[in-house]
This record gives structure tokens, sequence and C-alpha cells, in this order.
């Protein structure tokens, strides 16, 4: 490198164009994985692009659009995704919550439930349905044979439509609260120690004081739970796909399967997109409350 | 407040029924992995059968199976380095410099990660097979990196923004651009954040089923694709499947435990001051 005439304006400049150079890898690699296929959806959604139908090519305008969101498979995954997403995560964060609240102060074990805590949501997902399956299973099943040892009735669980959602509610509560569990608990950990002490001088008992110090303090970190959360179950495609497979009947045909049904069994790429561009939508339209308190800058 | 003998006993009574939850299913695979297969076919072998390898054996004689694995390890690898040299600069920059349009960088990188996987599969699938990309490695490191990507921006960004201020302006004093600030004294400062979220992106890559099934899974398994072949329609070999589902998340189980510490504070996504 040979010395420029002065150095330090040399720096400077070069330095100011630092937030560019070290953005732009990033901005270009997701700009081509996240706007290209998003311009190709809405290309695909407003032609025909039925893969069973090579030569019927065209422009449709808004007809795939229409199909999709009138069928009334539509509203019904709409449902399904609705009930998965509220309740999966009620759950999740309530005794995620909870969970935290016992592992706060120190306490002995603390390194082995924090080490249980952080597999389930790490493991592999088709892995663990397999295994939900199996566990699953009216016959012979764990499950239903613990049922008996208490005198219960055995269940079809994942074979009957109307336990089919809840079973898979299920694994998703055991899979995913531990990691709600963690991050709770790092924010529990931080939190800072006088408005307690504050509160207790005031003769506050210990679930007023969680409810009334520590939840407020834990907003910030709360949304920020609900919006992964959120967008991932919102997502959730694996279990259902190795466990029900949407079914039976189609009980638990999230819009996420039924866009794998329209585009991979009916090969029916216009309206998919149709379908992806609608789910797109309806996600950015959701989180958007969420967003400002991710990304804005703490002082 | 004060914690007495009866509130901790309290908790810990709380926490060992849910651990006992949250461990069942995986001793039931570990379970099923390493009874004798006929024992294991009826569902739900003994709690205290005899421990048999046979299963196991079957698992690593399975040479697709095995091959799958390696494709996995090879993708994660590759899908994790470029994982983080992309981010790893992006992350620095967002965290310890004000710029103008930061915010609205951060909350563009944020919605990356809630396109549904098929939103991007369906045109890559299309593209891919015109320039012969589907079923490749390659075609599936460049899916993986996008799985991942969001994620080890913001998990690095916590880490970053953890570091104290003073020593990242002295090194701006002595006339360190950028650059030499982030190698010289930012990056020997996270390392432990580094590797809690290389581990992190390898083991999603490890995990993915969506792009892995729809746009390989022919001549080019992953080990989650692979073990689904073990599903029959008639009879499900239970014995093996589970022991193939105990190789498969194994090692991740290993990975995860090994750096507990800082995925723990590095899942708080600097939500937190700590």
């Amino acid at each position: 490198m040979t010395v420029p005439t002065r150095p330090r304006a040399r720096a400077m400049t070069l330095d100011r164009a630092a937030p560019v150079l070290m953005l732009l890898p990033i901005l270009l690699v997701l700009a081509a994985l996240t706007l290209y296929p998003f311009l190709a959806n809405v290309w695909y959604a407003v032609h025909a692009k039925d893969l069973t139908q090579p030569l019927n090519t065209g422009f449709t305008g808004a007809r795939n659009i229409t199909a999709v969101v009138t069928k009334a498979a539509f509203l019904h995954s709409l449902t399904v995704t609705g009930i998965f997403v509220v309740v999966s995560l009620a759950i999740e964060l309530v005794v995620g919550f909870l969970v935290a609240l016992a592992l706060w102060k120190p306490i002995g074990g603390s390194r082995l439930y924090t080490t249980i805590l952080i597999l389930p949501f790490g493991l592999t997902p088709v892995a663990l349905a397999l295994a939900w399956r199996l566990i699953f299973n009216p016959a012979g099943g764990p499950l239903n044979l613990l049922l008996g040892y208490f005198g219960l009735p055995p269940l079809d669980w994942t074979a009957s439509p109307q336990l089919a959602l809840p079973s898979l509610i299920i694994v998703d509560i055991w899979q995913w609260t531990p990691f709600v569990t963690l991050i709770l608990l790092a924010g529990l950990v931080a939190l800072p120690k006088e408005p307690f002490e504050a509160a207790s001088m005031e003769g506050a008992g210990y679930w007023s004081s969680v409810w009334h110090v520590a939840l407020p303090m834990l907003r910030p970190l709360l949304l920020v739970v609900v919006l992964f959360r959120g967008i991932d179950l919102f997502r959730t495609f694996d279990t259902f796909w190795v466990i029900t497979g949407g079914g039976p009947g189609n009980a638990t045909e999230t819009l996420n399967m039924l866009l794998y049904r329209l585009a991979f069994q009916n090969l029916n790429f216009g309206q998919a997109s149709a379908l992806a561009l609608t789910m797109l939508v309806l996600i950015i339209v959701l989180t958007q409350p969420f967003m400002k308190h991710l990304v804005g800058r703490r002082s | 407040m004060r914690p007495n003998r009866k509130t901790e006993l309290a908790r810990t009574l709380v926490l060992i029924a849910f651990c006992c939850v949250w461990a069942a299913p995986l001793v039931y695979i570990l379970r099923v992995a390493l009874t004798s297969p006929l024992e294991g076919q009826a569902g739900t072998p003994p709690l205290f059968a005899a421990i048999d390898f046979q299963n196991m054996q079957a698992v690593f004689a399975n040479g697709e199976f095995i091959r799958a694995l390696l494709n996995s390890l090879v993708i994660g690898t590759v899908s994790t380095a470029l994982i983080i040299v992309i981010s790893v600069p992006a992350a620095f920059i967002c965290a310890t410099r004000e710029f103008k349009g930061r915010e609205s960088i951060e909350a563009w990188i944020l919605s990356t990660r809630m396109m549904p996987a098929f939103v991007v599969v369906l045109p890559y699938f299309i593209l891919f097979r015109s320039v012969g990309l589907l079923d490749t490695v390659t075609g599936l490191v460049i899916m993986h990196v996008i799985v991942s990507l969001a994620l080890a921006f913001f998990m690095l960004r916590s880490f970053f923004g953890e570091l104290p201020r003073d020593i990242l302006e002295a090194a701006y004093m002595e006339g360190a651009g950028a650059y030499r600030t982030l190698f010289s004294v930012a990056l020997p400062q996270v390392r432990a954040g580094l590797t809690a979220t290389a581990i992190l992106v390898f083991v999603f890559s490890w995990n993915e089923l969506a792009f892995a099934f729809t746009l390989a899974g022919g001549a080019v398994k992953t080990g989650p694709v692979a073990i689904l072949a073990f599903m029959g329609f008639q009879n499900v070999q239970i014995g093996p499947l589970m022991a193939a589902a105990t190789v498969l998340v194994l090692p991740i189980a290993i990975l995860l435990i090994a750096a507990q510490k800082s995925l723990v504070r590095g899942l708080s996504f600097g939500a937190i001051k700590g």
C-alpha cells in the first residue's frame, strides 16, 4: 500500500463509508433471497401458472387471488391457523413465565434444569415429530397407556378430527415453552433490585410485586417473544406435515399446509403464489405494531 | 420477597415436574432406540427392558441415512460460514454506530424472517429447475443462508451492543478504521457470542425440512428428509426409526449443551441490558 498524501483525511472518508461497506453484503444477499421471490410471486399470482396445464399461460389479473380467497378451504385454514397461533402462544407465555419465575432466584440444580430447557427447541423437529406420532399412537402408544394407568379411557389423539389440532398444540407447547422460559429468565435476572425493595417496603406480597413491578419492566421483552413466536407459529410446517399432514380430513390444514397442497400436490403455482402473498400481507400487518420495539435503540 | 424453605420447596417441585414432562419424550426416543426391535415394535417397551444395540447397528449400516447425515454436515458448515461472514460486519456497525436509516434497515432485515418458507420455495423451485440447481448441495446451501441470516444478525448485534463503549472509542481515537476496530478490538471480545451464534445457525440448518424436502430430496437428501424414508406406509419399523431420530438429535444435543451459557445470553436479542 502506498502512503497517501493526507492519510488522516483518507482514513476519514473510508470510515464514513464503513456502514455502507459493512451492510452491503447482507443487504445484497437478503435482497436476492427475498425481493426476487416476492416479485416472482407477484408475477405468478397474476398469471396462469398451473404446471398441469403448461400451455395455458397468460395474464389473468386478480383471478388467482379471487379463486384462493373465496375458497372455503382458505377460510377454514385461516381459522385453524388463528386457533393454533393464539392458543399455543397464550399457553407458552403463561407457562413459560411461571417456570422462569421458579428459576429466577438461585436454586439448587438450576444448571440441570437449564440443560433440559435448552434441548426441546434445538433438537430436530422432524425427529421429535416422529416420536410424538408414536407417543400419540392410539394403539399401544405411551400416552394412552399412561391414561389407562390413571384409569382414564384411551383417546384417538391425532386420528380424531376434534383432537388433532389440540394434539399439535401440545407438541408445540412442549417444544417451545422452554424457549420462552429462557428468554424471560434472562430478562428477570437482569431486572434492577430497587423497585422490588421499594415494593416490599410498602408491604407488597410476592405475586403483587411480580404483577405490578416485574411484568411492566419485562414488557419490551414480552413483545419480542410474542413477535418471534407468533411469526414462527404462523409458519409452522414440520410438525404438521409429519404428524397429521393436515388431516384427518382437513382438520389441521393451516395456511402453510394449504399452500403446500396447492403448490406441490395440485401443482397450481399461480394460486399458490396468490395465497403466499396473502399470507405475507397478513403477517406484515399483524406484526407491524411490534416491530419498532425491536429495532428502537434503547439509550 | 425473602426466600424461605417453603417457597424453595415449591419452586423445586414445579421445576422437577416440568423437567420430567420435557424430558419424557426424549427418554421415550432413547428407550425405544435401545430396546430389541421385537420389544420396541409394540410401541411402548417396558421402561426397564434390557439395553440392546441392534437398532443402532441397523441405522449405522444404512448407507443412505449416513450419506444424508454427511450432506447435512456439509450444508450446515458451509451455510454457517457464509452467514457468519455476511452478518458479523453488519451486526457490528448497527450495534456500535448511529447512522441514517439504521432503524429501517434493521426492520427490513427482521421482516425477511417473516417470509413463510413456501413464499421463497415457489420462485426458487422454478429458478433452480432452469439453472440445474434442483436437488444439489449448492442449492440447499443457498437456501439455508436465508433461514438464519436475520437471526444471526440480531444475536450478534446484541453481543456487539454489550461491548464497553470506551474500548471502541479508544480504537477510533488511535485512528483505527471501522474494520480494524472490528477485527482487532471487537471480535476477540465477543468470541463466546460468535460461537453460540454459529452453533445455533448450524442447528437450524441441520433441522431444516421445508427447503430440503421441496428443492432437493432425490439424489441429495438431508438428515431430516432421510429419516422420513423410515416411515413406511404399512408397518413402521419403530425401533430403527427412533434409533435414526437419536442419531439425528444427539450431535445437536451435545452442541447445545456445550454452548449453553452463551446461547442463553444470546437468545435475549439484546432486549435487556445485561
